[in-house]
């Protein structure tokens, strides 16, 4: 009986190595991990920055010129060019990965409401580093947002802030040199990250597709669902907040944003290159590889949802302000479209995908 | 007449001495783990609500105590370890591991629960009675002891195994593979086996592998002559487990208690290597007598005990079937699910959403669960109904402070249970804060779509 020790033994030393990292043997797993990432890093993520700074720049460009010379013409070049940058920004925000996790890429550049006293406070003191995270609620577009469509009542009185007082053209330029700044250091942080990113196709709690996935689940949730429409909606309080829709001082549009960010995540869904009709491999190509979303067919079913959760948000006015006031419950029927793609994301697709969540640790059984 | 002779049978009494040992050398283990990895912290003082056992709600963690009272379970497990002080010692494990298990039903796990239900068995056993301080200081040492003693973890263990083979035999684990089908797809990433686990083959041959083992490894390790097949099974079945799943310290807590199968010679010879090293120290500083090695270790009164250890068997062979008094799918409503060997059955995935309705002023919103819970609390509940009762109770308490007027709450509830598409679960038209907490069955839970034959 003593020879059962040493076996004892060896089956342990046999058994216990444990797992590497990542492996790349991906090819004959039924399913390419990495053409997947490949897609998602040279096909949509990178030309969304590119594109996404070529706006900035653009308005960089209006910025100066308004600031040098404030007149309507100009302002109203600024504005729009402000917008499409804002649209560009919706294909963005879902991907709070690597340096952009890191920096806080979001926060620098979308947390609204903003907060005017802070911008106000910040233009009369003069002294104020935008890139500290305690004017997060004083920057970004949001922020420009108030800066050139809610600083006064009408477009005259703007104009006159402008020419009075030369600190309020200041904080503007200050305002997208910021934006202009970070995107440029993921842009060019992405250079060298981007391999790693392609290289970790594991299914660990910090591995890419992991990542990538987890972040898109919980923008879809916090960023698109509740912060453009559930919050505004009075969802989380027992009376509506008109005044946290985004674009708030430029009304009109907070259903185009709010229409492009679902378009963008519909599009990072399917696997559609940026700004382009050619699908590369996808999500929906993995669910339709993993056995429970395939006997489920619920890629189609969340390809349909998305048909429904547009149209619903197409019926509302193009102001959520207005149509806040006017009828919320239309409003709350478009949230729960959106909140039927949320079940979708996090139940069914979870449970496919099984994958390791970065949040929780602890042990099952 | 037999159960006289048998309960007058003796066995070596180095086979508790080993397994006390190392029973106690693992939970020490699994204290400071838990501790290191600043789970104490994370899982029963961060948290501002706690999911209490049904009756128990008095079972609440310290404060900063806690740490006191895991210094205290874990210094206990030295105790037992080394068997100093062992029958104060194992009592003491025993209430707190189990107060620590009790304080939030969140963390449940099949494997705290063996480890609670042996520690019990072992209160009662002369675990001490040989390589042990307690044997040194007080100078006596017993070669035998009742091998009764020793059967009754046979039992115990026998039972885990068999119980959970019997809950694999259901339609979902043998006839669909799931839910091992989602699990070993996702395993892509394992080194060379990873390449295998997306094919259809490998999730049924380990369904009914697993299945099977289950049932056989009670009798491989209780026959001599397959003891050590059974035993490379069990520690090759465990290290895959652990390789695959993120199971902690069970399946060395598996591996170990399977050597209680092993002969006397086996554990001698196991305490001959544990001593060895130290024979050369001479401990006549710490004065001890002479040893007296008596031949048998006799209880005083052995009646009282055998009742005891009646009727905890007789609870453990009916509480896993209480489940049959609930109507509906098992797996689904997860009433009498808890306490019966269901390990690695089911994949779920839910989310739960609470509406918070004022009636006098007919307002309403939805709570953010992160507010009251951390994300491992809020990914449990969401589908567990029992557990989205309780903190609808909570969030009704909550609400009712600063409300003059009653309030109600309703969830939006969906769950998805081994790759069957998400549908309702808890009803959302039904007030949870008037739904009292019983072990009755409970209405309001929508039943699943599907049906799943089989136990």
């Amino acid at each position: 009986m003593k020879k059962i020790i040493p076996i004892f033994l060896a089956c342990f030393l046999i058994f216990s190595c444990e797992p590497d990292d990542n492996n790349n043997d991906v090819i004959n797993n039924g399913f390419d991990r990495q053409a997947l990432l490949v897609n998602w890093a040279d096909n949509i993520i990178e030309p969304a920055y590119n594109d996404f700074y070529n706006n900035l720049e653009i308005l960089n460009n209006s910025i100066l010129e308004f600031v040098a010379e404030p007149n309507e013409i100009q302002l109203n070049i600024v504005s729009d060019n402000w917008l499409d940058a804002y649209k560009k920004w919706q294909y963005l925000e879902m991907f709070d990965i690597g340096l952009a996790e890191a920096i806080n890429f979001k926060g620098k550049i979308n947390i609204y409401p903003t907060d005017t006293d802070v911008i106000l406070s910040n233009i009369s003191v003069g002294n104020y580093d935008l890139n500290n995270n305690n004017n997060f609620d004083a920057r970004g577009f949001p922020a420009m947002d108030y800066m050139i469509h809610g600083i006064a009542d009408t477009q005259d009185a703007i104009l006159s802030v402008y020419l009075n007082d030369t600190n309020f053209g200041q904080y503007l330029e200050a305002l997208i040199n910021n934006m202009l700044y970070n995107t440029n250091l993921i842009i060019e942080n992405w250079q060298t990250y981007r391999f790693e990113f392609v290289e970790s196709t594991g299914n660990t709690a910090t591995s890419s597709i992991n990542k990538v996935i987890n972040d898109f689940i919980f923008y879809f949730e916090k960023g698109l669902r509740a912060n453009k429409i559930g919050i505004p909606a009075g969802v989380f309080s027992n009376y509506p907040l008109p005044q946290n829709v985004e674009a708030y001082f430029n009304q009109n549009v907070s259903k185009e944003l709010t229409l492009e960010a679902l378009e963008a995540t519909k599009c990072f869904f399917i696997g559609r290159h940026y700004n382009s009709f050619i699908e590369g491999v996808s999500m929906r190509d993995y669910l339709n590889y993993l056995p429970a979303s395939l006997e489920s067919g619920l890629s189609e079913e969340i390809l349909s949802q998305f048909e429904e959760a547009k149209n619903q948000i197409n019926a509302l006015d193009d102001n959520f302000v207005n149509q806040i006031a006017s009828n919320n419950s239309q409003m709350l029927d478009a949230y729960d479209a959106v909140q039927a793609l949320v079940v979708y994301f996090k139940v069914d697709m979870l449970q496919s995908l099984s994958i390791s969540v970065d949040y929780i640790d602890a042990d099952g059984d | 007449m037999f159960l006289k002779s048998y309960l007058s049978q003796t066995e070596s009494s180095s086979i508790l001495a080993v397994y006390r040992f190392f029973f106690g050398l693992l939970m020490f283990i699994s204290v400071i783990r838990f501790w290191y990895k600043g789970w104490i912290e994370e899982l029963y003082l961060d948290p501002v609500f706690h999911f209490s056992y049904f009756g128990f709600e008095w079972v609440q963690p310290l404060g900063v105590y806690t740490y006191i009272l895991f210094f205290i379970c874990g210094l206990s497990s030295l105790f037992i370890c080394i068997g100093f002080k062992y029958r104060l010692s194992i009592i003491i494990f025993f209430f707190s591991f189990l107060y620590i298990e009790m304080m939030d039903k969140t963390t449940y796990l099949n494997h705290y629960y063996f480890v609670s239900l042996l520690s019990f068995l072992m209160i009662f056993l002369p675990a001490n009675a040989t390589f042990s301080l307690d044997s040194l200081i007080s100078a006596k040492s017993y070669r035998y002891i009742p091998k009764w003693t020793i059967d009754s973890i046979k039992l115990l263990i026998a039972i885990v195994y068999i119980y959970a083979a019997l809950a694999k035999l259901n339609s979902d684990w043998l006839i669909s593979a799931m839910p091992l089908k989602i699990w070993l797809t996702s395993q892509y990433d394992t080194p060379i086996l990873g390449a295998f686990f997306h094919e259809d083959w490998v999730h049924y041959l380990m369904s009914w592998g697993g299945m099977f083992y289950d049932f056989c490894i009670p009798f491989l390790l209780l026959f001599p002559k397959t003891r050590l097949l059974g035993f490379c099974l069990v520690v090759g079945f465990h290290v895959l487990t652990k390789i695959l799943f993120p199971i902690g310290m069970f399946p060395f807590i598996m591996i170990f208690s399977a050597t209680i199968f092993f002969s006397a010679t086996f554990h001698s010879s196991v305490i001959y290597y544990l001593i060895y090293p130290f024979q050369r120290i001479k401990l006549s500083f710490l004065n001890f007598k002479k040893m007296v090695t008596h031949n048998h270790f006799y209880y005083s009164n052995t009646k009282p005990i055998i009742y005891i250890y009646c009727a905890f068997f007789f609870l453990q062979i009916i509480i896993p079937f209480r489940y049959v008094l609930y109507p509906g799918e098992l797996l689904w409503h997860e009433q009498g699910y808890r306490f019966s060997w269901r390990v690695m059955l089911v994949e779920k995935v839910g989310i739960a959403n609470f509406k918070i309705v004022n009636q006098e002023d007919n307002t309403s919103f939805y709570v953010q669960n992160s507010n009251f819970l951390t994300p491992y609390q809020e990914k449990q509940m969401s589908f567990q109904p029992d557990l989205i009762l309780d903190f609808a109770h909570f969030l009704g308490d909550y609400y009712s402070l600063n409300s003059t007027s009653h309030v109600q709450v309703f969830v939006d509830n969906y769950v998805a249970l081994n790759g069957r598409k998400s549908q309702m679960m808890v009803s959302n038209e039904v007030d949870l804060y008037k739904e009292k907490k019983t072990f009755k069955n409970k209405k309001w839970i929508i039943p699943l779509d599907d049906d799943i034959k089989g136990l």
